[in-house]
């Protein structure tokens, strides 16, 4: 327990009992206490303990002693949010006559009462009687900002003085209500998942030591990015093994909780070949409901895609890089497709055509330097956006139904065989377009159908 | 009374928990699909809107923000963009968590956005003390349970204290 400690008549006190009293109300082990010369007021150290330095009604208590020791002291993530704590500060300065480095970090969100803190370090009472000889360092890191602080007041008696203004504090907001209650577990669920979908992964899951409440909180995000800075920052930390970076896949995928609406997997840049662990997680992914999913597989051989792709039903939005896509025993999904976009993608025997002829809904899609596209029938009712950029293997293609379409995109970027077959003539072409407003050809493609361009002049 | 001066379809009133009513155009209070579902079932633009759940420093930032969007033209992303990045800037955590609330219940979309982005952005990359002692959340594991979630989740622990 705290005691009240008070001087005698004389002002004269028993300043081991005073230390005593410190080393109990700050928490601080015996260490740091026996080297005067740094106390460090650990964060949080709330307001029960420091009521030993005010008076019963609130005011400021003379601390009985000084601590003519004590040359460093910082105050860290401090939350000046009641008289006490302010008090509190302004007292232990003030008994530092010696004080040769002073840092103030204020917590860099709780714009509290920083003022009067501020305000006494300006006065020149202060400076001039207690401080100037010895105080070199003054830092006070205003993370969240103030108003003003006139920084010439100090200038005179500090060699160097640090003020960090990361920014200013303009608004007359009013005060937090919220005080210091807990005002981030109580948010509705949607509101805390709708924050944690927007930091890395990495950076959610780690709120799972915050309490109790928050452990699986992280594990109902639907949205996973395991994108390069996943990776990355996985292998960088652990010298991984691939085991363990699939290990890591894994317990994300296990723990969690509820449908997975969107994933993003961005296969790492190192020797990664464990084609089972990626089917083993699509499988996963196809079984809990995978709207959006996208698969980067750019730095390594082409990935063959697991078949339960073509059965998610609920799937809407499928983005492929450097994929092979067969034609599986079962495609029984795709009708709710709206997204497609195919980059190094290799179909198999006309499997883009089976693909979009079960995509009744499909808006917008990209096919980009793919392969073995054979003879494409764009016929998409609801297509908004269309690319097709050089790609290979294409033997004809045609346009049924696309009066919705508004962006489309054509181009070879290469001599190719003529497109054959039921390629339409440039007037058919544009006729299949009539909302188009962003059109963008290139001249091979056009010069496949040079003959027919003088069709146009006869429009 | 606000509403009985310019008691027209262009506008309505909205009221708030403390009591201080705010007379708002139309277009700019369709910015929240709360207030567009209830116009749009008929509840008339005459009578007084209350939104027991926020206070009159709050509402009138959310109407900043609602007017700020709805007056803005669509060919001014950018200019807007640039107001959705100040808007929040130097809001303290307080202020912040009143704005992400009145905006999940007015459903704002744009808004509950920006400021779940503004809130997410304050946790991550710091310890979990620091974000503990921001958001006074309690820690209430005992160390061996603290130890467990650790383990559970060790990749996204390494690397961090």
């Amino acid at each position: 327990m705290i005691q009240e400690v008070d001087g005698d008549d004389n002002g004269h006190i028993d300043s081991d009992k005073v230390l005593e009293n410190l080393k109990e109300a700050f928490s601080l082990n015996q260490d740091q206490f026996q080297d005067q010369n740094l106390l460090w007021i650990p964060p949080n150290c709330g307001s029960a303990p420091l009521h030993w330095l005010l008076t019963a009604d609130g005011g400021l208590r003379r601390l009985p002693t000084r601590f003519t020791l004590l040359k460093s002291l910082t105050f860290h993530t401090m939350m000046f949010s009641d008289v006490v704590v302010i008090s509190c500060t302004l007292l232990l300065i003030q008994s530092c006559p010696n004080l040769t480095k002073l840092n103030i970090r204020f917590c860099p969100t709780m714009n509290t009462f920083e003022e009067p803190v501020v305000n006494y370090l300006e006065a020149p009472a202060c400076m001039d009687q207690r401080m100037k000889t010895g105080l070199r360092l003054l830092r006070i890191d205003f993370n969240s900002g103030l108003r003003s602080c006139s920084r010439k007041v100090a200038s005179s008696f500090f060699c160097e003085i640090k003020f960090s203004f990361t920014s200013m504090f303009r608004s007359t907001m009013a005060r937090s209500r919220f005080g210091r209650k807990d005002i981030i577990s109580d948010l509705p669920r949607n509101i805390v998942e709708s924050i944690l979908e927007r930091m890395p992964v990495r950076d959610a899951a780690r709120t799972s030591i915050l309490s109790s409440k928050w452990r699986y909180f992280w594990t109902t995000i639907s949205q996973l990015v395991l994108d390069d800075q996943f990776f990355q920052e996985t292998v960088r930390i652990q010298p991984i093994v691939q085991l363990e970076l699939a290990k890591a896949v894994e317990k994300i995928l296990l723990l969690r909780s509820g449908p997975i609406q969107k994933f993003v997997l961005c296969l790492p840049v190192l020797p990664f070949n464990g084609r089972s662990d990626i089917d083993h997680w699509l499988l996963f992914l196809s079984r809990n409901g995978i709207k959006d999913f996208t698969l980067d597989n750019s730095i390594n051989t082409p990935y063959e895609m697991h078949s339960c792709v073509y059965s998610c039903r609920e799937l809407t939005r499928l983005k492929l890089i450097n994929c092979i896509v067969k034609l599986p025993r079962e495609l029984s999904g795709f009708q709710n497709v709206v997204e497609l976009h195919f980059t190094r993608v290799a179909f198999g025997n006309n499997m883009l055509r089976t693909l979009l002829s079960r995509s009744g809904l499909l808006q917008k899609l990209s096919i980009t330097v793919c392969s073995g596209i054979g003879h494409l029938i764009i016929n998409a009712p609801n297509l908004r956006e269309l690319v097709i950029i050089c790609n290979s293997e294409t033997d004809s293609l045609s346009f049924v139904n696309t009066a919705e379409l508004r962006v489309c995109m054509i181009a070879m970027f290469k001599k190719t065989a003529s497109l054959g077959g039921k390629t339409p003539s440039l007037v058919e072409f544009l006729a299949g377009l009539p909302r188009v407003s962003d059109l963008f050809l290139d001249s091979f493609f056009l010069e496949v159908r040079r003959c027919l361009i003088l069709d146009l002049v006869h429009l | 009374m606000a509403s009985s001066i310019e008691n027209n379809n262009e506008k309505l009133t909205l009221k708030s928990s403390d009591g201080e009513e705010f007379l708002v155009e139309k277009h700019v209070a369709l910015q929240s699909t709360l207030l567009q579902n209830m116009l749009d079932s008929d509840c008339s633009s005459a009578d007084v809107i209350p939104l027991p759940k926020i206070d009159a420093r709050t509402l009138a930032l959310v109407l900043g923000y609602c007017k700020k969007h709805a007056d803005a033209s669509s060919s001014k992303q950018g200019e807007l963009n640039s107001f959705d990045s100040e808007f929040l800037k130097d809001m303290d955590m307080g202020a912040l968590f009143n704005l992400v609330l009145a905006a999940n219940f007015m459903e704002i979309k744009g808004l509950l956005d920006i400021a779940a982005q503004k809130i997410a952005d304050t946790i991550k990359d710091k310890p979990h003390q620091e974000v503990r002692e921001i958001f006074h959340v309690e820690n209430d594991y005992t160390p061996e349970e603290e130890a467990a979630v650790r383990e559970e989740n060790r990749w996204a622990f390494e690397g961090f204290p």
